[in-house]
């Protein structure tokens, strides 16, 4: 039987499919040296590594490079993961790396991941329990090197958006052995002895190694045990440490940290007029709208309306004072008149002009008595005659009865 | 924790929803004026705070003893 003849293509293409399967190939990490190392102008990274003896092609693409935090050189020792393939043009297979690291620092990395979960499932980087950065803090704790450029960094921003601002650094190494210590001993001083409303942990960019001492699980428990918020701001932006997870706000640099604990000053003091402004407005339109409802009620109906009648009751009493004393008037001119009248007639029956139009009246000499009947006399009688002006004595020397005239004016009253 | 109890934040947000209650305009007139008067003093509060702030750096050095060296910094310069 003789054999069907395969194209390179199909071999190629079964090659990659026989290997596609493998479980070891399609998930594997290979340790070795760089070399040959290009980057291609389209951002793939091609290299082999090797030992001493034997070699294979590797090739990472540029999403992958992206999240390397070493430049690869040649004779680097690495540890590189990802997937063996065929590149089916040139009938090669070759390693797909989809990350890769320096040797020695797998284990480092391994240690890392291990204390991630193993505080994650303890809660520390529950979100729930971070701590609010207070918005405008009065004094910042900084704990960092006095070497190194971070402290510069921070304080800078702080004084420029702040323009004043009270500072106290702590001092400490943050790389090596110590570090992790002396990272929580400046925790532990701002907690104990000088409070501050932010502390805030970190150091510049450097290597994985040299940002090590932030992956510390004591630090961690510093960090979250910490009653003082705490910001890290460690290395780059690509740098995640375990003490960013655990602490209350993660900055992504030391300069981010100083911006992200100190507002602008000049924000604050445009966010307080503004208040003010709404504040006086907002009082004056109420002040203003009662006002107006105070005028419109007293031009109301009902305000006036007892206004109104009083003013009627006024003019009403007004009216009678006025009639009253006109009637007063009135009735003492009647009386008056009255009065007048009386006198009058009282006048006329005065005697004193009955004898003014000539006549005289008689009366007793002696007695003084008025004589008005001749029953009253007998001849020889001394009589008093008194006239309009004087008086005469005579002697009765003739008596004639009877009535003699003057009847006209008996009844002039 | 600072030794002032009423934080600059919350005398800030305080202000704010004073504001906003005020403008709702809901409130009787003596209520207003109530606000009004605690906006004002919230108001100065947080502008005394503003202009109480200091300007002083100072580094703690710790040797290995656990002894404690304090240093005032010259704010002007590093």
């Amino acid at each position: 039987m003789e054999l069907r003849a395969m194209t390179v293509s199909e071999v190629n293409g079964y090659i990659k499919k026989c290997l596609g399967v493998d479980p070891l190939l399609s998930s594997i990490a290979v340790k070795g040296e760089i070399s040959n190392c290009k980057l291609h102008s389209s951002g793939h990274l091609y290299f082999s590594l090797k030992d001493s003896e034997s070699r294979i092609r590797c090739v990472m693409f540029k999403s992958n490079c992206d999240g390397l935090r070493f430049v690869p050189a040649e004779g680097a020792k690495v540890v590189a993961r990802g997937s063996i393939s065929v590149y089916e043009r040139d009938g090669q297979y070759q390693l797909y790396v989809r990350d890769m690291t320096e040797d020695g620092l797998g284990e480092l990395y391994a240690a890392y991941e291990q204390l991630k979960r193993k505080l994650e499932g303890m809660g520390y980087f529950d979100e729930r329990k971070k701590k609010k950065i207070p918005f405008f803090p009065r004094k910042i704790g900084i704990v960092t090197s006095m070497q190194g450029a971070a402290v510069r960094d921070i304080m800078s921003v702080i004084q420029r958006r702040l323009g004043k601002a009270q500072i106290v650094i702590y001092d400490a190494l943050v790389q090596g052995e110590k570090a992790p210590e002396q990272i929580c001993r400046g925790i532990e001083y701002f907690n104990r002895k000088e409070p501050v409303d932010v502390i805030i942990v970190g150091r510049g960019g450097g290597s994985i190694e040299e940002l090590w001492a932030f992956n510390d699980e004591s630090l961690a428990r510093s960090i979250f045990h910490s009653a003082i918020p705490v910001v890290s701001a460690v290395g780059h932006q690509t740098d995640y440490t375990i003490a960013d997870f655990v602490a209350d706000l993660r900055a992504p640099t030391p300069t981010a940290a100083g911006e992200l604990v100190a507002p602008e000053k000049k924000d604050i003091l445009r966010r307080l007029a503004f208040s003010r402004d709404r504040l006086h407005a907002a009082i004056m339109k109420q002040v203003r709208f009662n006002r107006e409802k105070l005028g419109l009620l007293r031009g109301s109906y009902g305000l006036k309306q007892p206004l109104d009648r009083i003013g009627q009751q006024k003019q009403r009493l007004d009216d009678n004072m006025s009639r009253l004393s006109k009637a007063l008037l009135q009735r003492m001119r009647d009386n008056r008149q009255r009065l007048d009248r009386t006198a009058a007639a009282l006048n006329s029956m005065n005697p004193m002009r009955v004898l003014a139009r000539g006549y005289a009246m008689v009366s007793d000499a002696e007695s003084g008595e008025g004589i008005s009947s001749v029953e009253q006399v007998s001849v020889g009688k001394d009589i008093k005659i008194t006239m309009e002006n004087g008086e005469v004595g005579a002697k009765v020397t003739k008596i004639k009865r009877g009535l003699i005239g003057f009847a006209g004016e008996q009844n002039q009253f | 924790m600072p030794e002032n109890k009423t934080s600059f934040e919350d005398a800030m947000e305080r202000l704010e929803e004073i504001v906003k209650e005020l403008e709702d305009g809901e409130m009787s007139l003596d209520a207003s004026l109530e606000r009004f008067e605690e906006g004002i003093r919230l108001y100065r509060y947080c502008m005394k705070r503003l202009e109480e702030m200091e300007n002083k750096v100072e580094v703690i050095m710790s040797d290995q003893n656990g002894g404690i060296k304090r240093l005032s910094l010259d704010t002007e310069g590093n």
